[in-house]
């Protein structure tokens, strides 16, 4: 490739030792400003002679580094405005730390107080410039947001379970309403391109952080040929086996997923490549919708009482369900969320007194074929944080479902197997959380499924094979009266 | 110097200081580059000091349930082993050009470097055997010879890309379900079990239940417990008498008097374990308690009289045959009652085209009549009891068959079969927190590669374990000097089907 602005190779090598030879000056600097720091103590009197050999090592490197560091910015790829205060910053860094240097060397002579201040001065000002230029630099290299993109929040502990820390998609809301470009597309690449094409480090001339970046291209031209997913580099680099030089994401970065290629590919393809197009104006074929689906609002949906701040359980509480018949286990490590259910070898239970010291932890209750009874229930409104309750081949009735009310969080309850109608579950539609209910083998019928499924529409309710056929009829009763 | 000089010169040399000096030397020395590199050959099993986090187990209640390593989705899981491994073209894998190209010679690019069970010289292509149709909202393809199993695809997430590196069955079967193609491995059902432990103190954790006639090829190896203590080996149930053999009281017997027999026998070893410290004797101790309470735990769980009608009706099943149907039944009352891991086994399904009891155009179909009806009985019992959101199901096989048909020797088969195929064969995976009506993976239009969501064997196990609440690379055990996992360096959570 004949370029001619292009700076020769051998000081793009030498830039590239930039970001390692940086770090000398940094520590010799630092050094000489504490030497010189306790210098001043007595005790450490002897210091002051080290101070000018550290000091002249910190100088002679801050040379270097700058130096170096302007052959890499030769190579470009960089945001100006960013790179212009990181290079003034380091030059500003570099110049002090000469100056103080020879006014140390004067100073072991004959000193005045002017002098000896000016020295102070300069040595401060070149720590200072030191960490400017430092967190500048860093913002080049990583991004601007590097520091402070893992600020931790309560709820993103818990949303996944291998330790996933990139961040997480954008969720939608209202699908067909949803923008392609903005809601789709615009948040893959946030999520896997512009930690390298941002306007700050802009790899490739490319910068990736909204639709006009994307369509200016980088420097081989434009990146998306609407329509045309096979001419699109964008769509190119992704397929290139990881080996390849020209591979995106480069080797060691994670991949995109299918499903993310897949929308990519979709967007280019159907959508044009357009900024504006609703989800709803493309024709989407079954893996784009099972991918748009990924990305719904209702997908990504967690439970709010896992948002809470729970205190973990006391030993005691746990050691007393434990005697009591209850095995109790956290739902995870190091999470205070609880989970209970009866023992096997546990004789029948007498009530659920000795679960109340961890109502605050339980989340989920697992009461399969107990003797829990309506009136047992009285005093289940204390788990408020309950999510899942397992209630089947109990003797629950209508009544037992208006005990439950309180458990606002409950997302799934399992009733099948117990004599409650078309009253009691008509209940149901009070659950604002409530996902999975499991109704088979009880005295509903599908009038009242039908009914309850109008309450709540997002509510999957689980009848199980017929419920009102003449003859299974009568075989289920018999077996759920045994 | 003859032998005698020599032998006195030698013996001399071990009383001399500067042997002795020399020894030390690289004694001590060898003992502090094992500590700085890390690895301790007198350590073994739990290793909680690991950066790894190995688990600590208390060898004397080895089933104690156990927190997971993060929200778990499933409980239990119930994998369906077809061994022998069923052609997924004629079952999930349509692949019409392959119609067009039956009878035509296999173009060389397909066989160059590559190596096959029995597959010799050219052979031709074979058009898919069967009849393909869509099936619920998801449009899943299935062919004819699953119907009943077609009504329950909107519960399934399949895996169409999957692959292996083993072509013969006994070592893909140990590869699918210990995590190497070599003996020496626990298994999947092992490993579930060492982590999570099991919530029914009265059954074994890992329970193994076989059909078609005959053992997988892998033989117990394929459910054992590899280097774990013996424990958490899969306990295989026989459909025959008794399902545990001497589960039951010899006659004259009273179960007081057993009773009295494990304590002592157990009181002995716990001296004996006092005295030598083998923690294979605490193991024992827990299987005779085990056992003890087997005694009237299995033969009541094994017991499929007392099912109701309907539920005989749903899965085809009939008491006191052997049956895969039967196995279906079985491992949902096992899942039921708290057992952790249920593996099940069907053989027969090895359709190389020499056994017109399976061969693709004769006795195929009535082969997957025998597991249509249950399989898809089990996910619908699973899912009306509301245990299908806490158990996960596996269906699959070892490896796939190739779109090529089977010429044995270099000759025509007497009936039409397919040889055995590493590149691509499909899995699916049903409840557990795993999407349902979806597909995962593609393969060629023949069904020869995948190309793309490829899926290995070890991504699959990955992604099991996952379900389970673990993390397939922090579930590791210690054993000669380093930490084993069941994917050893390899897999990654298929995250694309988890819901």
């Amino acid at each position: 490739m004949f370029d001619t602005s292009a700076p020769p190779e051998v000081v793009l090598f030498l830039g590239r030792f930039h970001p390692l030879l940086v770090h000398l000056p940094i520590g010799f600097l630092l050094i000489a400003f504490l030497l010189e720091l306790f210098s001043r103590l007595p005790r450490f009197d002897g210091y002051r002679h080290a101070g000018a050999f550290v000091l002249f090592l910190g100088a002679l490197s801050s040379i270097l580094a700058a130096g170096f560091g302007y052959f890499l910015s030769l190579g470009g790829g960089y945001d100006e405005d960013l790179l212009a205060t990181h290079q003034w910053m380091g030059i500003g860094m570099t110049g002090a730390s000469v100056v103080a240097l020879f006014l140390k060397t004067r100073l072991s002579k004959h000193t005045t107080r002017l002098q000896e201040r000016v020295y102070g001065l300069m040595l401060t000002l070149s720590v200072v410039l030191m960490m400017g230029a430092g967190h500048y630099g860093g913002s080049l290299t990583h991004g601007a947001d590097y520091l402070t993109a893992y600020f931790p929040t309560s709820m993103e502990s818990f949303t996944s379970g291998s330790a996933n820390k990139k961040k997480q998609p954008k969720v939608i809301t209202n699908l067909p309403e949803a923008v392609v470009y903005t809601d789709i597309i615009q948040p893959i690449l946030d999520n896997r391109c512009i930690s390298c094409h941002n306007p700050a480090k802009k790899k490739g001339d490319l910068r990736l952080n909204d639709f006009t970046g994307l369509m200016a291209g980088g420097k081989g031209g434009s990146v998306v040929e609407a329509g045309q997913v096979a001419q699109s580099k964008l769509y190119k680099r992704l397929l290139l086996p990881p080996e390849d030089k020209h591979a995106m994401p480069p080797k060691g970065k994670d991949p995109l997923t299918d499903s993310e290629m897949q929308l990519i590919a979709w967007w280019i393809n159907q959508g044009g490549a357009a900024a504006d197009k609703k989800v709803k104006e493309l024709t989407q074929t079954s893996t784009i919708k099972a991918a748009l689906a990924n990305r719904t609002a209702e997908s990504k949906w967690i439970n709010p009482v896992f948002a809470k701040k729970i205190n973990p359980a006391s030993k005691e509480a746990l050691q007393a369900a434990d005697l009591a018949g209850f095995l109790v286990l956290p739902l995870a490590k190091d999470q205070p969320f609880l989970q209970a259910q009866k023992k096997v070898n546990a004789p029948a239970m007498k009530d659920l007194s000795a679960l109340a010291p961890l109502a605050e932890q339980l989340v989920s209750l697992d009461l399969n074929g107990t003797s829990v009874s309506d009136s047992i229930l009285a005093s289940i409104s204390r788990f408020e944080n309950l999510t899942r309750l397992h209630l089947e081949n109990t003797q629950i009735t209508d009544e037992g479902i208006n005990r439950l009310l309180d458990l606002s969080f409950l997302e799934y309850l399992n009733l099948y197997g117990n004599p409650v109608t078309d009253k009691g579950i008509l209940l149901l539609a009070k659950f604002p959380h409530l996902r999975k209910v499991y109704l088979w083998q009880t005295e509903v019928t599908p009038d009242g499924v039908a009914a309850l499924q109008q309450k709540q529409q997002k509510l999957q309710i689980i009848t199980g094979i017929p419920l009102q056929t003449s003859t299974s009829s009568q075989q289920l009763s018999v077996a759920s009266t045994k | 110097m003859n032998i005698f000089e020599e032998a006195q010169v030698r013996k001399a040399e071990y009383q001399t200081r500067r042997h002795f000096l020399w020894k030390c030397m690289t004694g001590l020395g060898a003992a502090a580059l094992t500590s700085l590199i890390g690895c301790n050959w007198l350590k073994s099993g739990n290793d909680s000091s690991s950066p790894t986090g190995g688990l600590v187990r208390d060898l004397s209640k080895p089933f104690m349930p156990l927190e997971p390593h993060f929200p778990a989705k499933a409980k239990s899981v119930i994998f369906l082993h077809m061994a022998g491994a069923p052609s997924q073209l004629e079952l999930f894998d349509y692949k019409p050009v392959l119609q067009k190209l039956n009878g035509l010679d296999c173009p060389p690019s397909l066989l160059e470097g590559k190596k096959f069970a029995f597959i010799k010289g050219v052979p031709k292509m074979l058009g898919p055997q069967a009849k393909f149709q869509q099936f619920g909202q998801s449009g899943a393809w299935v062919s004819q010879h699953l119907p009943e199993f077609s009504k329950m695809v909107d519960e399934v997430s399949f895996l169409k890309a999957m692959y292996t590196d083993q072509f013969n069955h006994a070592p893909a079967q140990l590869l699918m379900q210990t995590g190497n193609a070599r003996l020496g491995k626990p298994s999947i059902g092992a490993w579930a079990t060492y982590g999570l432990g099991s919530e029914n103190e009265n059954l074994p954790g890992f329970i193994v239940l076989l059909s078609g006639g005959k053992a997988p090829d892998a033989g117990k190896a394929g459910y054992g417990s590899g280097f774990l203590p013996t424990v958490y080996q899969g306990v295989e149930c026989r459909q025959h008498g008794e399902p545990v053999l001497y589960v039951g009281d010899p006659a004259g017997m009273s179960r007081d008097l057993r009773k009295k027999s494990i304590e002592t026998i157990n009181a002995v070893n716990q001296l004996h374990y006092q005295e030598m410290k083998d923690p294979e004797t605490i193991s024992r101790i827990s299987q005779y308690e085990m056992a003890f309470n087997m005694q009237v735990s299995v033969p009541e769980v094994m017991d499929i009289n007392k099912e109701p009608a309907y539920i005989h009706d749903l899965y085809g099943t009939q008491p006191g045959k052997a049956s895969f149907a039967n196995n279906c039944l079985l491992a949902r009352r096992l899942v039921e009652k708290g057992v952790r891991f249920v593996q099940l086994f069907d053989w027969g399904w090895d359709s190389h085209g020499n056994d017109p009891n399976n061969a693709l155009d004769k006795g195929f179909g009535n082969l997957c009549h025998t597991i249509d009806k249950p399989v898809a009985a089990l996910l619908q019992d699973l899912k009306m009891r509301g245990l299908l959101d806490e158990t996960l199901v596996v269906w699959g096989a070892e490896f796939g068959r190739t779109p090529m048909q089977e010429n044995r020797e270099g000759k025509e088969m007497a009936f039409k079969g397919r040889d055995h195929h590493t590149d691509a064969f499909t899995v699916w995976m049903a409840g557990g927190g795993i999407k349902g009506g979806y597909t995962h993976g593609e393969t060629d239009e023949i069904g020869y590669y995948g190309i793309s969501g490829r899926t290995s064997v070890f991504d699959l196990q990955a992604t099991i374990l996952n379900q389970l609440g673990m993390d397939h690379e922090r579930l590791t055990y210690a054993f000669q000097g380093r930490n084993f996992r069941l994917t050893d360096v390899h897999g990654k959570v298929i995250k694309e089907v988890i819901a």
